[in-house]
């Protein structure tokens, strides 16, 4: 890595000596790469891949999962729905650090262990997570990229059944929805949310493209002969793809706080399954006297709702054109970042380069 | 076809730009107006020479470029290559029809796409017209890079990370990739300092020799136009006012309005040579063109009659047109002739 920033001017090119570090740094670089390693550099997303990466195994790997009704079984000793003696009048058996007893989580009154059950949980809302963003994304793109591009009618028809999307309230309509089949599966859950929530994407992605068509770019790409689906998806997309990226992860952890909000009103996932949501209605009236019935599910809501919002921020940063400095550790959810993980990074000492264009630094 | 390279006039015409209207209508306080543009625009272009569309801002030039260059549909008019028309109003040419004419645009930062890199600029529309063959897209790529004066080192480059006579020379190469017959420069120093500009238009005119490609230069730069236009079209409000070979029109202006255009361009001996000729205020809205002849409002020397009706352009001399009823007025310039009237 240091031979990039150690290089020096080359006298054979005198093209090379008016480049300030940062465009020396990624000159010759394919855009998958500039990209790849902004987001690698990005501390704060990292952290947060990390972590959910490890969630994840820990979530999957612990109770084992269900693929098509066949169960592949965890290294954990209970299941979700086993009923056990109660140890400990219910509390968490967990002693800081590693001692972490039978039920570490704690107990419900019945016995069951909270901590297969958050495992449980956070399955769900991880399908639930994925299969929003995935669905919203895909329809949100497509909507705003024609809206945005034709203008004119087209824009007009599908502004007006985006309104019409706008209108409808997701938390009723997977209520009704719900009542009617008798709850919903995490699948059909997420599916449904993903139907319906990718309104505002198609608004913001048909901003960018009203803005991004009247750029010289796109008149310079038709006159060299590139059609319009090439110009839609090679030259205005990628432009705008910062905007799909971010606003998809919003979006995402959205949908975590949409199937808790539907799931502790009793329509989204009902028992016996379990999601995070559910798992705090269920537990709501303990609040006074088992307050860990509550934690431990609000914990994981918060720690996936975040990740990925810290990793929309590490790729937006990545992909942005304009961003010349590799993102250090400044900015303000990176310095929430720091604060939550109680770290103070170190000052530079030259290695880094500083832009003086910046307006993010301190 | 015996042609003979020094006389480039006589050539047979590449492109005839007929009668091409452009109005754009646009809703102000609640009322639709009409803008208009570009009103009645003529003009050919023949093989290898260079025109030059002059005027300050506003005069509608540009718009006259784009038509041209098929980035807008004129209202009225047809643009035909060869005999054959390709742009009919309110109809753009087909794709293939830009293999022939091709823009090199006023501001390249905003021409070029951020993302892509040298060599995919200068692939673009290699591969939109010729095909996919690697070896043949390398050796094109080299080749245009080698006309511009580019080093290949810079193939890898994002627009970012070229200097302004770079990203400007690497738009002339992509619009050189595909052979065309007549290139559009829309402003084609105007982002550049002084010194890179010299060297744009050097360079400019070394590709005219090797390619005989035709330009319509688009400027209001009169220094530019003068040193690479072999004819000029003066423009105000959308018209051509006059027109002829550019030594001819810089030397002897018949439009009072290019006697005060020329006036106006700095020159070393500022001070003694500012004339009292020049016009005042600023050019009318293209909603609310002058009845009679366009410069009436601002004229030095502007007569009674001139407000009859618009005046036609007729010819000086050979090929030397003006649309002015009282050039006579121009060889004695003074306030007085304008106190008098």
């Amino acid at each position: 890595m240091s031979n990039i920033f150690l290089q020096t001017e080359n006298p054979d090119d005198p093209g090379k000596a008016g480049l300030t570090i940062e465009q020396r740094e990624v000159e010759g670089l394919s855009q998958g790469t500039i990209v790849r390693r902004r987001f690698l550099r990005h501390k704060g997303a990292m952290i947060s891949i990390a972590i959910l990466v490890l969630m994840v195994i820990l979530v999957y790997s612990s109770i084992g999962i269900d693929i098509f009704g066949a169960h592949v079984p965890g290294w954990w000793q209970w299941g979700y729905l086993d009923q056990n003696a109660i140890v400990n009048h219910g509390n968490p058996t967990w002693v800081l650090p590693f001692n972490f007893g039978s039920h570490p989580f704690g107990q419900d009154e019945i016995g069951r262990d909270i901590f297969a059950r958050v495992m449980r949980g956070a399955q769900q809302s991880i399908v639930v997570t994925l299969l929003f963003g995935g669905i919203s994304a895909v329809i949100g793109v497509v909507i705003g990229a024609l809206a945005g591009f034709y203008r004119g009618w087209v824009d007009q028809w599908l502004m007006r059944l985006t309104d019409l999307f706008i209108i409808f309230p997701i938390l009723i309509i997977g209520a009704v929805l719900g009542r009617a089949l008798g709850g919903l599966g995490a699948a059909a859950l997420g599916a449904g949310l993903g139907l319906l929530g990718w309104t505002a994407l198609a608004r913001l992605v048909r901003g960018e493209f009203l803005s991004l068509r009247e750029r010289e770019f796109v008149d310079a790409a038709r006159v060299a002969g590139a059609s319009t689906g090439r110009i839609i998806f090679k030259h205005i997309l990628p432009n705008a793809i910062g905007v799909v990226i971010v606003s998809t992860t919003l979006l995402m952890s959205g949908a975590i706080l949409t199937e808790a909000a539907l799931s502790f009103l009793g329509f989204g996932i009902v028992l016996p399954d379990v999601s995070l949501g559910q798992l705090i209605n269920e537990y709501q009236g303990a609040f006074q006297t088992r307050p860990w019935l509550f934690w431990w599910p609000g914990l994981f809501i918060i720690i996936i709702a975040l990740g990925i919002n810290f990793i929309g921020d590490g790729l937006r940063d990545a992909f942005d054109p304009r961003q010349r400095r590799i993102p250090g550790g400044v900015g303000p959810y990176r310095q929430m970042g720091r604060v939550i993980a109680g770290w103070v990074r170190p000052r530079p000492t030259g290695a880094e380069p500083r832009s003086t264009t910046d307006t993010d630094v301190l | 076809m015996t042609v003979n390279a020094d006389i480039s006039r006589t050539r047979l015409p590449i492109m005839r730009v007929q009668n091409v209207t452009k109005t754009f209508s646009t809703i102000s306080a609640g009322r639709r107006t009409h803008l208009t543009a570009v009103d009645q625009l003529d003009f050919t272009i023949a093989a290898g020479e260079t025109i030059a569309l002059v005027g300050e801002s506003g005069s509608g030039k540009s718009t006259a470029a784009k038509c041209v260059a098929d980035l807008l549909a004129p209202t009225e008019g047809t643009i035909s290559m060869d005999g054959a028309p390709t742009i009919r109003p309110g109809r753009r040419a087909r794709r293939r029809d830009h293999r022939r004419v091709q823009l090199v645009f006023q501001d390249p930062n905003g021409s070029l796409d951020p993302r892509q890199t040298v060599r995919q600029v200068l692939e673009e529309p290699l591969r939109n017209f010729f095909g996919n063959n690697r070896g043949e897209l390398r050796r094109r790529v080299r080749e245009l890079l080698a006309d511009v004066e580019l080093d290949e080192s810079l193939l890898n480059r994002r627009p970012r990370e070229l200097s302004g006579g770079q990203k400007q020379r690497l738009g002339l190469a992509r619009a050189l990739a595909v052979e065309p017959e007549i290139i559009v420069l829309d402003e084609p120093t105007a982002s550049l300092d002084v010194s890179t500009r010299g060297q744009m238009l050097a360079l400019l005119e070394r590709v005219q020799r090797h390619t005989d490609v035709a330009y319509l230069l688009v400027s209001h730069d009169l220094a530019v136009v003068q040193s690479l236009a072999d004819r000029v079209l003066v423009m105000y409000l959308g018209s051509i006012i006059e027109s002829g070979p550019t030594d001819r029109v810089f030397t002897n202006p018949q439009h009072p309005y290019t006697k005060a255009l020329i006036e106006a361009a700095p020159k070393m001996e500022y001070r003694a040579l500012r004339s009292a000729w020049r016009l005042d205020g600023e050019i009318p809205s293209p909603t609310d063109r002058p009845s009679g002849c366009l410069l009436t409002n601002r004229c030095p020397v502007v007569q009674p009659d001139c407000h009859a009706q618009r005046p036609p352009l007729v010819a000086v001399d050979a090929d030397h047109l003006s649309a002015c009823i009282h050039p006579e007025l121009l060889s004695a310039p003074s306030m007085d002739a304008r106190t008098a009237s």
